[in-house]
């Protein structure tokens, strides 16, 4: 799975559209909070959806599922695969070394 | 290495992620040889057991369940401070099978710590179930420990788990002998931080040569100097961002090569399923107010003929006592102290012990099940409004039952100020402890709408709370933006023997604080009431009808200028429920039991009128939290400054509302 868009904030993210994290904009403890939270640079992330009032969004990052609102979301910037997301834990997700 | 040197029994630490089973592996190792207490200086549950290993006690210490043991929310500093200045002898790193990747990020920081380890790979059978084939031997060669598959609600691995912990200590215990000191400490590391290494091999040596200058040893740093460097790195943030990156790769890869599985299917899982019902986008919000109905509903219905017969079981035990006592030739005052004092007062707070118990029991199974977090997150934009995060939804929701709770229950929020904010305005929400003084006056005076009464209590109670949080989020400036990121854990079913052990140690608390401040205090309030000696209860001559006829001119706006209900007010800032057997002691209606309580309605029927009895009711709810939730406030801020905030913005807000609910509905009226 190569990532082939632009650097798009991951709350634009088409759901369901798997993509790599490049970076984060935030800075200090949101930051770090992110990071701990499985979301570094490289890591493979997809927005599964929202919630009912259409914010937090749900995505999925290192096969388990975060709820996080649009505006942390957008200062995680991802570019997006070609292909489609499978949820759960898939070993298929990860380049081959 | 606590035990070598001391007599001490080695001590075993159990650290893992939330929602990783660890509460169940505990239960199943402690069993019965458990107790709580709180970590020093916070009242963070800390929950200790003992097992025996190979004819040793060793003790069992649960650390908090953190995802990391960086610098950030109070769990992680509890957990990481424990394993450095404690040092325990043994870490039992409790893994989610089914999150091997979120859960290795822990397991490598723990390994850099360099204290003998084993893995318990947790939760194995559902790993199975989703088709996961983990490879465990290849899983042990990568961390270079033993790893034990378990499944914590079975009760299977655990002997062997046990087995590898106590053979850790042996271990230790027989390199100490042979070599006369602690084991090396600065063997091969497990994580290698390929741009960093050079700074951190700088770092370590100027620590190990500050150690030795000054204190001529090193014994003082109980963990590897590259531990220290390390941490020393984290303090940077661009250090720090390749630290943690470096530590989620490892962990990645760890779980790539030991995962066997590779499926191409295209099916959801069940939590997702489950999820499209739950967070759907029609009927998310309606099946969340059902669950919060149903949860009073359970904890209100159920609860009645328990705490009918508990209150019939405390007028029986009254009646019993003062015959005896009588028969015994005691004198009169004394028997009075007894019964009416300490029997009454206990009991008026005892009968809450099943409606806090059952609402406990549901938040818990709500929690384990997994609907929390969904509730959390279904909040957050209704939270945000006022200035606090759906992570603030959880106190708000425990403090119904028990602002104590709600309190504590604010510690799992990381940032400081939503933290202090959800303390401040969690006892504007109406625990259980204040019901009775609804329900008893509701009974005497809105006998046709008293159950729209007590709701609009709740409610006000309600907004009240969100409209001083907004107040506190304008006043207090965010240092940081306060981000919201919740895990949604897979659903599970309640495991009925954690729910039990939670909800136990939740209501403890309660329990706890009506056989200690409360059976004081009820003595206290009898004493003040009966002093000097020849006044009696309803004596503005006692020493507490002074006070209260000092008082009483400032509520006269507010339509209860009566000493007597300033009194229960003031008992009341005990415990709230003590309103109402102030009530009954000043009133004369005796106990508030059984037949008798139609007693007190009458009585409090001649001294109030509709109004200012509502005016009262939104003062009980509103004036000064009771003692513990003061102590709680207290210890939880670290700050004598905030609870004295709670006591005056309470104290004035609520004179204030029942002041404009008199004066108003009089204005109305006329």
């Amino acid at each position: 799975m190569r990532p082939s868009g632009g650097l798009i904030p991951l709350n634009a993210l088409e759901h369901r559209r798997a993509a790599v994290v490049v970076t984060l904009t935030g800075s200090g403890a949101a930051r770090q909070k992110l990071m701990d939270m499985g979301l570094t640079p490289g890591a493979h992330i997809a927005v599964e959806g929202t919630v009912p009032l259409g914010d937090p969004i749900i995505v999925w990052v290192r096969g388990s599922r975060l709820a996080l609102r649009h505006r942390e979301a957008a200062g995680v910037l991802v570019s997006s695969c070609p292909q489609q997301y499978r949820w759960g834990y898939r070993r298929s997700h990860r380049p081959k070394r | 290495m606590a035990f070598l040197i001391s007599n001490a029994p080695p001590v075993a630490v159990l650290a893992g992620n939330p929602n990783c089973g660890k509460t169940a592996l505990f239960n199943a190792i402690t069993g019965s040889r458990q107790r709580v207490g709180n970590w020093p200086g916070v009242t963070v549950e800390k929950r200790q057991g003992t097992t025996t290993l190979e004819s040793e006690l060793v003790t069992i210490v649960d650390l908090p369940g953190t995802y990391t043991l960086g610098l950030g929310a109070l769990d992680e500093k509890i957990a990481r401070e424990f394993v450095v200045n404690e040092h325990p002898d043994v870490i039992i790193n409790v893994v989610d099978a089914t999150q091997l990747e979120r859960n290795l990020y822990l397991t490598i920081q723990l390994l850099e710590m360099d204290i003998p380890m084993v893995v318990a790979l947790n939760m194995f059978d559902e790993a199975k179930a989703l088709d996961l084939q983990i490879d465990v031997d290849r899983l042990k060669k990568h961390l270079g420990i033993p790893v034990i598959p378990t499944v914590a609600t079975k009760k299977q691995g655990i002997h062997e788990l046990l087995f590898e912990t106590a053979r850790l200590i042996t271990d230790a215990k027989r390199t100490y002998k042979h070599v006369g000191r602690i084991p090396d400490k600065n063997r091969i590391p497990v994580m290698k931080y390929a741009a960093l290494e050079a700074e951190i091999g700088r770092l370590e040596r100027e620590i190990s040569l500050k150690a030795v200058r000054s204190s001529g040893s090193n014994a003082h740093l109980s963990l590897p100097h590259r531990w220290y460097a390390v941490k020393q790195l984290e303090r940077n943030p661009n250090t720090l961002d390749i630290i943690t990156k470096a530590r989620y790769d490892r962990a990645a890869g760890i779980a790539d090569s030991v995962i066997g599985q590779n499926l191409t299917a295209d099916e959801i899982t069940p939590s997702q399923a489950i999820d499209r019902l739950v967070l759907h986008p029609w009927l998310a919000y309606p099946i969340f107010l059902g669950i919060i109905w149903l949860m009073f509903h359970i904890t209100f219905t159920f609860s009645q003929p328990i705490a009918n017969s508990f209150a019939e079981f405390f007028a029986f035990i009254g009646a019993y006592v003062n015959n005896l006592l009588s028969s015994v030739g005691t004198p009169a005052v004394f028997n009075d102290f007894v019964v009416n004092g300490i029997i009454a007062g206990v009991g008026a707070v005892l009968e809450f012990a099943p409606p806090i118990f059952l609402l406990f029991m549901v938040i818990t199974i709500l929690e384990d099940v997994g609907y929390m977090a969904r509730a959390a997150s279904l909040s957050d934009r209704l939270m945000r409004a006022v200035g606090l995060h759906g992570g603030a939804f959880i106190p708000m929701i425990l403090g119904f039952g028990c602002n104590v709770t709600g309190i504590l229950a604010a510690r799992g929020l990381d940032d400081p100020r939503d933290r202090l904010i959800s303390i401040m305005v969690n006892p504007l929400i109406s625990c259980a402890g204040r019901l009775p003084v609804y329900v008893l006056f509701a009974a005497a005076f809105f006998t046709e709408k008293r159950g729209l009464v007590v709701f609009s209590l709740y409610i006000l109670g309600i907004f009240l709370a969100a409209l001083v949080a907004r107040i506190f989020s304008v006043l207090i400036k965010p240092d940081s933006a306060s981000i919201f990121v919740m895990e949604l854990p897979p659903y599970r079913l309640p495991r009925p023997g954690a729910v039990f052990i939670q909800t136990w140690e939740r209501g403890r608390e309660f329990l706890v604080k009506a056989g200690t401040v409360i059976l004081t205090a009820v003595s206290v309030v009898w004493l003040l009431a009966n002093l000097p000696l020849g006044t009696g209860p309803g004596d503005p001559n006692s020493y507490i009808g002074r006070f209260g006829t000092i008082l009483a001119p400032a509520f006269r706006p507010a339509g209860f200028g009566d000493w007597k209900a300033v009194v229960a007010l003031l008992s009341g800032i005990v415990a709230k429920e003590l309103i109402i057997g102030t009530l009954g002691v000043l009133y004369g209606a005796g106990t508030v039991y059984g037949t008798a309580e139609t007693g007190l309605i009458y009585a409090i029927r001649e001294a109030f009128e509709p109004l200012s009895a509502y005016a009262f009711l939104v003062m009980s709810l509103v004036y000064i939290p009771c003692i513990a939730t003061l102590v709680s406030i207290k210890r939880e801020t670290n700050s004598w400054k905030w609870m004295a905030v709670s006591v005056v913005y309470t104290v004035l807000l609520g004179w204030i509302l029942a002041v404009i609910v008199y004066q108003v509905g009089t204005f109305l009226v006329h």
